[in-house]
């Protein structure tokens, strides 16, 4: 389970992302050196929302999911 | 409401048997009357059990059920443990959100002998929702069939998930 490292508004943005820049790059709406970039680009977000993991995250010790976090008993 | 759980006070550690003496998956999570976040979990439990009815959920109380608390080595609460054949096999000190409670009691309820990650409900959603996405974008703007190929691969993993006996 620790290696989900991303909230769920996280990964829903990614994907959201991810989806528009394959969009735009995929449909010619952004041609070009750019174009080809955002076809290869928009994957990125796409496939850390759907896993889940950033690798980023992950070498910096960061998650927006949260974890644990202990609580003194009573 | 809160039940006790019953079994050998004796110290525990990972592999160590459940306290409730069960041979089988099940959920001991350990809470205090103090604890804000015991009672904010309590229904995500509750949903999580419900959804996967082969993991038992037992419930302690630390102020009540004190010596019990500490031999399961109980530092903060809320505390969570799965127990898998009897043996501990994982352990969560404080706030779990519900797809991480969803994904525990999924592997805990696994019928493979080895323990693999499972798809959670917000998985299914995330890969269907990206596929469906994509396949619309793609056969409306052309069609724009990387798009659209994507698009039913990830949407057939998604669904995938869903045959597969259901998002755990």
């Amino acid at each position: 389970m620790g290696f989900v490292n991303e909230a769920g508004w996280d990964r829903i943005t990614r994907v959201a992302l991810g989806v528009a820049i394959l969009t735009l790059g995929w449909t010619g709406v952004v041609d070009g050196a750019w174009g080809t970039f955002f076809k290869i680009i928009g994957f990125v977000p796409l496939l850390t929302g759907l896993v889940g993991w950033c690798p980023a995250y992950a070498m910096f010790r960061f998650r927006t999911n949260s974890r644990s976090g202990a609580r003194t008993a009573a | 409401m809160r039940r006790r759980g019953t079994g050998d006070p004796a110290g525990r550690a990972a592999g160590s048997p459940a306290p409730t003496g069960r041979r089988d998956r099940s959920v001991v999570v350990v809470t205090s009357p103090g604890c804000a976040e015991c009672r904010r979990i309590a229904p995500d439990l509750d949903a999580a059990a419900a959804a996967h009815p082969n993991v038992h959920l037992e419930r302690l109380d630390a102020a009540t059920a004190t010596e019990q608390a500490r031999s399961l080595g109980v530092r903060g609460t809320p505390t969570i443990v799965g127990y898998r054949d009897g043996s501990e096999v994982v352990r969560s000190v404080g706030r779990m959100s519900r797809d991480d409670l969803d994904r525990l009691f999924g592997e805990l309820g696994a019928d493979d002998n080895v323990t693999r990650p499972s798809a959670s409900l917000t998985d299914v959603k995330l890969r269907a929702g990206a596929g469906v996405a994509l396949v619309t974008i793609g056969a409306l703007t052309g069609p724009v069939w990387p798009l659209v190929l994507v698009g039913i691969a990830l949407a057939g993993y998604g669904l995938a998930g869903l045959v597969r006996g259901g998002p755990r």
